[in-house]
């Protein structure tokens, strides 16, 4: 019993299922530990799987963060898969920067469903990475390009913008 | 890819977008996790163009408890260092160029460096010297016009006022910049003053306009006799002034908010020497005290003892003459016609040069008490005084919910 691998399901919010190692999730989100830990009573000797609701997070969205998850929180795969290291730079600071540069590399709308959904399942390691990734978005950029890469309205009226331009007018 | 056990949606055309069941733009951020990100850039320059892109991200962030998280996870916005020359009429900037934070580079780019809104008078020599620098603000005096500039160069405020009131019987000491981030706009201006055995201040208030002459000190515990200057510059830490005394092992203190003056002890290794120390603030804002042992930096802090008397008590000794080599690149043999003097104690942050022949540039040099990482800055010649250059938290960031603060 030991040495076999115990299963859960995952559903999102639009109905979608997606299987995940038991031992895998637990570790990442606490959120569904937090889960399981409350199931596991009930299905202490029975063999049947568990389906756990999700429904704060779409399909689209819990497909990443169950890849991310399998990459980083899956000790057999990460040891079991030198190419990953194969392709780390010099300079990345662990062996998974590459996947998570890459993982992170996507529009505005997705990455903010990620910070919802790693907030909502607690998943620290994706929490700091996601959000890291939207201060990356927004640094290095004048005001007038934060709102147009994030569809920021502005909403200051016309006197308080004479005057937030005129106290700041080193960051337009 | 995580295996999918089911499809109940119909299959899309490629075209087609999948529409998301619920707004998840950036504004569908609630405030606690847009401050989680806000917290995640670079810099305060980052911040200051994030939070000015509407009014919804402004009042994200303007309370303390926010303000108090960016810096704790932050090194201080050093922007560069203004000089000043002898001979020269406005001090000058160097910036802070090795960074490659594109947000800082704006900040320096956009800031009065050249002092322009300073009133200039062409017949005004020996022109403005910088007295203090505060909040993102210069404390500037001009002698011979006896007028008195605190001047944000990034914000581009500037207030004017007459100089106090000066009785030539007394010694002139130190002008000091008092800024405090809870009352944003308002600031007050510490002029010093000694007689033979006393020390008296007069304050000036923005919020006032007029200046306040405080009682003398008590007389100060041992004098020499006939010296004139007996005190050395000053010192602000976290609303304290600090003098230490030219040739005894004590400092006299004044507590700004109270107004009382006090004594402490000094070390006694460093009584009359102060070259060889800095008074400042560890990045918790306690006061503490940098020294230097030719290549080595030593820092105190004040401590109860065992009687619960608050004595210096030594709490490390950081050699960094390995350090000092990598970064300046001065030939090992050639390190010892050098020597290292600390500058500056500013929030965890010790501001030094290494100093050679006084022919050829210095080099600044910027080192985190916390972790312990030293920093080239740049290299230059300079001849009278320097200061560091740290942007202030700016004033429409400070607030609460309940109100905007943009008039």
């Amino acid at each position: 019993m030991a040495s076999e691998k115990k299963v859960v399901f995952l559903r999102s919010s639009d109905g979608e299922a997606f299987e995940v190692s038991e031992e895998v999730i637990s570790a990442a989100s606490v959120t569904i530990k937090g889960m399981i830990d409350e199931e596991s009573p009930s299905r202490a000797d029975t063999a049947a799987t568990t389906t756990l609701a999700i429904p704060n997070v779409t399909a689209a969205t819990l497909s990443r963060v169950l890849h991310y998850v399998n990459k980083h929180f899956d000790a057999a795969a990460v040891v079991g898969r030198p190419d990953d290291y194969i392709f780390c730079a010099p300079g990345d600071e662990h062996p998974l920067a590459r996947f998570d540069d890459d993982f992170v590399d996507v529009d505005n709308d997705t990455l903010i469903d990620l910070v919802h959904a790693a907030e909502y399942l607690h998943i620290k390691k994706l929490f700091d990475l996601t959000c890291k990734a939207v201060a990356d978005k927004l640094k290095g950029r004048t005001i007038d390009q934060i709102r147009e890469t994030f569809g920021i309205v502005n909403d200051y009226t016309v006197e308080e913008e004479v005057e937030v331009y005129r106290e700041n007018s080193w960051a337009f | 890819m995580p295996r999918r056990r089911r499809r109940p949606r119909p299959r899309q055309t490629s075209t087609a977008k999948p529409q998301p069941p619920t707004v998840t733009t950036i504004h569908s951020l609630g405030d606690d996790l847009l401050r989680e990100i806000f917290l995640r850039l670079p810099s305060l320059p980052s911040l200051v163009r994030a939070a000015l892109t509407s009014r919804a991200f402004l009042a994200v962030i303007r309370s303390p408890a926010f303000r108090c998280r960016f810096r704790a996870l932050h090194p201080p916005p050093l922007l560069g260092f203004f000089f000043e020359s002898i001979g020269e009429d406005v001090p000058s900037f160097s910036p802070i160029r090795r960074r490659c934070d594109p947000d800082i580079a704006a900040a320096v780019r956009g800031a009065d460096v050249f002092l322009t809104r300073i009133p200039y008078h062409e017949d005004a020599s020996p022109g403005w010297k910088i007295k203090d620098c505060r909040g993102g603000c210069l404390l500037l005096l001009n002698y011979r016009t006896e007028q008195i500039a605190v001047y944000n160069p990034l914000t581009r405020a500037l207030d004017l006022f007459p100089t106090p009131p000066h009785d030539s019987k007394f010694r002139y000491m130190n002008y000091f910049l008092l800024y405090s981030d809870q009352s944003p706009g308002s600031f007050r201006v510490v002029y010093s003053c000694h007689d033979k055995s006393r020390v008296r201040a007069s304050i000036f208030s923005s919020d006032t306009r007029e200046w306040q002459i405080l009682p003398w000190s008590e007389a100060a515990p041992a004098q020499p006799s006939g010296k004139k200057h007996w005190l050395l510059s000053g010192t602000q830490v976290n609303g304290n002034l600090y003098w230490a005394h030219a040739k005894q092992a004590y400092m006299v203190v004044l507590d700004t908010a109270t107004l009382q003056f006090s004594f402490i002890d000094l070390l006694e290794h460093l009584k009359g020497q102060g070259y060889l120390y800095k008074l400042g603030a560890a990045k918790d804002g306690k006061l503490c005290m940098v020294s230097v042992d030719e290549f080595a930096l030593c820092t105190w802090l004040r401590r109860a003892d065992d009687s619960g008397a608050e004595k210096w008590m030594l709490h490390s000794v950081i050699p960094l003459v390995g350090e000092i080599l990598q970064a300046t690149e001065i030939p090992e043999d050639e390190l010892y016609e050098h020597c290292l003097k600390v500058d500056a104690v500013l929030d965890g942050i010790v501001y030094m040069s290494i100093l050679g022949e006084h022919t050829s540039p210095s080099w600044f040099l910027s080192f985190c008490l916390e972790t312990r990482k030293l920093e080239k800055l740049f290299q230059r010649t300079f001849d009278n005084s320097f200061y560091p250059y740290i942007m202030g938290w700016p004033p429409f960031l400070i607030g609460n919910d309940n109100d905007m603060a943009l008039g």
